[in-house]
């Protein structure tokens, strides 16, 4: 799985720390996504979502062999 | 490549806890007394590190740079050497007042031992509640709470419990790998130099029966 977590963080002018708050998680727990080390759960996805007023799919990216 | 690197890094640490153990009185000529006095040394040094770390994380807990994402992985790279370094000092000033109190050392070098291990022991308990300071908008569990560590498992998100159970799956393999090991160099010891370990080994045997045991179990029963 990608993300372009940060590039939509980026769009937003937000950093990590404040993108933690408005998903109630932490900034470490964003940091860990961003580097594609951690798949979150439905719940924090679908919180990015909300954030970014953007689908799922677009932000988290999976190759067809992973479905 | 890697495994057979591995492999010859365990033979040469096996081939000189071997030597050392057989050895030890030739290495040592009977005199032990600079083991306990080198372990002080290092305990009061680690503990002057962790009593200036603390109150340097203290002091910064609070403050908010201009880059919030580095100030905040500042503070929390601290915070976890701060928890690093008291635990060292601390089972390093048990070790020095242990060590001392075998082998008779003077009362000086023991009342020194066992101030800094108490020292440590302080900085040790105080250390979780920089927390507080340093997520005030998290509602983290008080230190003296009876149910602290749950409590704090339970407040962790999914990435938190993620990064812990990955830095705890590997420190639970490496100590069965190295309680293990233990056992094995105690009754080696043991056999050689006569001077039987029993105790030693039956606690290391019960700890890394138990962690097993406990691993295993909370692994089953899901």
């Amino acid at each position: 799985m990608r993300t372009r977590l940060k590039e939509f963080r980026a769009r937003h002018g937000l950093n990590q720390t404040e993108l933690a708050k408005r998903a109630r998680i932490s900034r470490q727990t964003v940091s860990l996504i961003e580097r594609e080390e951690y798949i979150p759960s439905l719940l924090i996805a679908k919180r990015f979502a909300k954030i970014f007023d953007e689908p799922i799919e677009e932000i988290f990216i999976f190759d067809e062999e992973e479905l | 490549m890697k495994t057979t690197l591995k492999l010859l890094l365990y033979a040469t640490l096996g081939f000189i806890a071997a030597y050392l153990v057989m050895n030890h009185d030739v290495l040592f000529m009977g005199n032990y007394e600079w083991v306990p006095k080198v372990l002080l040394v290092l305990a009061i040094l680690s503990t002057i590190i962790a009593i200036y770390k603390f109150f340097h994380l203290r002091n910064r807990a609070a403050v908010e740079g201009v880059d919030e994402d580095a100030m905040e992985q500042y503070k929390y790279r601290k915070f976890v050497d701060l928890t690093l370094i008291t635990q060292i000092s601390t089972v390093l000033g048990v070790l020095a007042l242990g060590m001392g109190a075998v082998i008779e050392m003077p009362v000086w070098f023991l009342l020194a031992a066992m101030a800094t291990f108490i020292a440590s022991f302080i900085v040790q308990l105080l250390t979780p509640s920089i927390t507080k300071l340093m997520y005030p908008e998290r509602n983290l569990p008080d230190v003296s709470d009876k149910h602290y560590a749950d409590k704090l498992l339970a407040l962790s998100d999914e990435g938190e419990r993620h990064v812990m159970l990955n830095g705890l799956y590997k420190a639970y393999v490496s100590t069965s790998s190295l309680l293990f090991i233990s056992l094995v160099i105690l009754a080696v010891y043991s056999v050689f130099t006569g001077n039987a370990q029993i105790l030693g080994m039956f606690l290391v045997a019960a700890i890394l029966l138990i962690s097993i045991a406990q691993y295993g179990l909370s692994i089953r029963n899901k």
